[in-house]
This record gives structure tokens, C-alpha cells and sequence, in this order.
């Protein structure tokens, strides 16, 4: 797929970034330690065109440097005014965590071309304790 | 049903699912004894201590033994039996077998000894 290039940088809209912003963030309010979470990030394309929009992910819970979430189609080309959902996974560490979003446009100016960072977005999972549960006892005996 | 006599052991083979953090302090009880309207008088018993629970994120099943070795403080007759898993978060869980499904042949016994005679 060709990235789409934005020649031209406009004047900064209400909030979000230039040309994106993170719509949603969606992701469980908790995960047990251990466990594959998975997420999805929506980002609007702002622009009066179609862009490339790209996005990455870490996690800050006290670790540097932040661990990074693994979007395996960490990119697309978004038409002028639609959205895009990429969807994410990292493994819950034994903390409550904060995603950390980010999205990028692909920019072309002159010699310059490349992913610029746009817009940023948080969301907390709180570490949750399973309980410890037993069930379904049977048995069988024989003589021995 | 299934004969046993004095100086046996009865192995119970139970089954058990855990999930979530690992466990310690769980006991696997087992008896012989008499299922009645108030509860499991149990006149036989034995208690194996429940290790290696580790964390689980699903249901895991875990299989483990506990003897019970008849002596004579059982009575000859039909009896039941009960495992209960204990020292869990929240209630036991029992397990029953079938009614009258032990039966204990006893001690031994002699009778009618019979003598006859002749010259030799």
C-alpha cells in the first residue's frame, strides 16, 4: 500500500492533533496479571484529503523505557474525514497500567517525509486480583 | 460394592478444577463411615495436604490420592463414603459415594471345630 502525503501543514484545530485525533481508546477497565489485553485505537483523519495515519503504543507503569504495544497493522490510508480502528495487544504486567496512544501522519515537504507525531491519548487498566476458586470435586476408590 | 478387610487400604483417586492465584493450605479429607440425616459420621480417615496449585487463568483440573487404611475401628458392615476438599476460600466442597457401597469383612472367626478319634 502507497503512503499517502500531506504537502501542505494546516493551522492546529480545536484539540486532537493537526491532522488526527485519537477518537477512542477502547480497552478493559482491568486485566489479571499475565493476561493478552487487547485494545483498539480510533483515529479520525482531520484532513481535507486522504492521509496516511499511522499509530503506536507503550504503557507507563513505572518502567523505562515505557514497554511498547504491539499493533500488528500499525498503519492505513484514511479518506478525508473517516476513521480508522487499529487494534492492539500487550500482556498485563503485576501493575495497573496506562495506555498511551499516539498517532502520526505521513508528512512530505520538500526533502522532508516522514511520520510526525499528532495526537496523544491515555486510558487506565487496573491490575485486578483473580480469586482463587475451586469447584467440581469427585472421586473414584479402589483397593490398594 | 467393594470387599475390604482388616489391614487394606482404600485409595481414593479425586479430582479436583482450581483457577486463579496459586494455593496453598487446601486439604483433600477423606472417610469411611455413615451418610445419615445430619451430616457423615465418620469412623475412618485420612488427610492428604494439597500442593503445587499454581496460578491459573482457567479452569485447571488436579488429580491427586488419599488412603485410608481399614483397621479395627470399623465394625464389620456396609458403610459409605466422603471426600471433602478443606482450607479453601469459601465453603468445602464434598464429594459422596454410593450407600453401602464399602463393605468390611471383619475379624477373623473359627467355628464348629469337629474331632473324631480312632486307635492308631
Amino acid at each position: 500500500m502507497e503512503q499517502q502525503q500531506i504537502a501542505v501543514k494546516v493551522l492546529r484545530q480545536t484539540g486532537a492533533g493537526y491532522y488526527t485525533e485519537i477518537t477512542a481508546i477502547e480497552a478493559p477497565a482491568s486485566a489479571i496479571a499475565g493476561s493478552l489485553v487487547q485494545i483498539k485505537v480510533t483515529i479520525k483523519n482531520k484532513y481535507s484529503s486522504v492521509i496516511s495515519i499511522m499509530v503506536a503504543g507503550a504503557l507507563e507503569y513505572g518502567v523505562s523505557p515505557r514497554p511498547a504495544i504491539s499493533f500488528p497493522n500499525y498503519w492505513a490510508n484514511v479518506e478525508a474525514g473517516a476513521s480508522h480502528s487499529f487494534n492492539g495487544s500487550f500482556n498485563m504486567p503485576s501493575h495497573s497500567v496506562t495506555i498511551y496512544a499516539f498517532s502520526y501522519y505521513y508528512y512530505y515537504y520538500g526533502f522532508d517525509s516522514s511520520w510526525h507525531t499528532d495526537d496523544e491519548r491515555t486510558k487506565n487498566v487496573s491490575l485486578s486480583e483473580l480469586q482463587t476458586q475451586f469447584q467440581s470435586l469427585s472421586a473414584s476408590y479402589a483397593k490398594v | 460394592m467393594l470387599q475390604l478387610n482388616y489391614g487394606d487400604k482404600l485409595r481414593f483417586r479425586c479430582s479436583f478444577q482450581h483457577k486463579g492465584a496459586a494455593y496453598s493450605g487446601a486439604k483433600l479429607h477423606a472417610a469411611i463411615g455413615n451418610k445419615g440425616t445430619f451430616g457423615f459420621d465418620e469412623i475412618l480417615q485420612n488427610e492428604f495436604i494439597v500442593s503445587g496449585i499454581v496460578y491459573d487463568a482457567a479452569w485447571n483440573t488436579y488429580t491427586m490420592s488419599v488412603d485410608v487404611t481399614i483397621t479395627t475401628a470399623i465394625s464389620s458392615g456396609a458403610y459409605d463414603t466422603m471426600v471433602k476438599l478443606i482450607g479453601i476460600p469459601g465453603s468445602d466442597i464434598y464429594w459422596y459415594g454410593a450407600l453401602d457401597d464399602i463393605v468390611i469383612g471383619g475379624e477373623a472367626v473359627f467355628q464348629n471345630l469337629n474331632v473324631s478319634y480312632t486307635k492308631a
